[in-house]
């Protein structure tokens, strides 16, 4: 079973994060500084290597504007089992 | 955040320590080395290397309100929080082999039986504190 504390992000849980950021101009330190994390915490969210806990994805989704679904894309596995 | 009073508290820690280190040094000049010095000097070494290194930290956070508040981030970050507990976790495990390994070493080395207990306990110890720590999480969530 895979330890709750992997900071490898989950798979099955996809991001327009970097679009979303590209589409406002900003840089990924400008992102880090408004919502009090640091850049490298985007950079891995942006790579798909984190997922964020709720409250980031609730500041996420203020900061852009938006709905947390609009950020995250969540994709449950396919059952192969046919 | 660290406050005026901690930058204090280490300065005198620094003083302190940096006292014992010398006395200790002197001692095991004029009596060698014996156990009751080694232990003192071993314990100051500690203080001495962990306050040093906050006077540091605190004297180059000084320099800037930008750096300060970009340290206070990257410590609250929630990343950087799991990252700690994960590498916390990791060196648990990780201690948990070697002090195994350090048994059989002091076994094949003939070392004394105290000895080897002391170092199982640690092994025992660890395991208690991880069920019991495991049960205080699991009613505090």
């Amino acid at each position: 079973m895979e330890s709750l504390l992997s900071i490898r992000g989950d798979p099955s849980l996809k991001n327009r994060l970097e679009i979303l950021r590209k589409q406002k101009g900003i840089k990924q330190e400008e992102l880090a500084e408004a919502l009090e994390v640091s850049r490298q915490t985007i950079g891995s969210l942006e790579n798909g290597r984190y997922n964020p806990s709720i409250i980031l994805a609730f500041k996420l989704a203020r900061y852009f504007n938006t709905t947390i679904e609009e950020i995250f894309i969540y994709e449950e596995e396919k059952n192969d089992e046919n | 955040m660290m406050k005026i009073n901690s930058q204090v508290k280490n300065y005198i820690l620094v003083g302190i320590s940096a006292g014992i280190i010398i006395g200790c040094l002197f001692a095991i000049k004029l009596y060698g080395r014996d156990i009751r010095v080694i232990i003192p000097l071993a314990i100051a070494l500690l203080i001495f290397g962990h306050s040093v290194n906050n006077v540091l930290k605190l004297f180059a956070i000084k320099k800037s309100t930008k750096a300060e508040k970009q340290l206070e981030i990257e410590m609250k970050d929630e990343r950087n929080t799991l990252i700690r507990e994960k590498a916390g976790s990791k060196t648990n495990e990780y201690m948990l082999y070697l002090n195994t390994v350090i048994i059989f070493i002091l076994g094949f080395m003939g070392a004394e039986f105290w000895m080897l207990c002391l170092f199982g306990s640690l092994i025992l110890a660890q395991g208690v504190l991880s069920i019991c720590l495991y049960n205080y999480y699991d009613n505090r969530y």
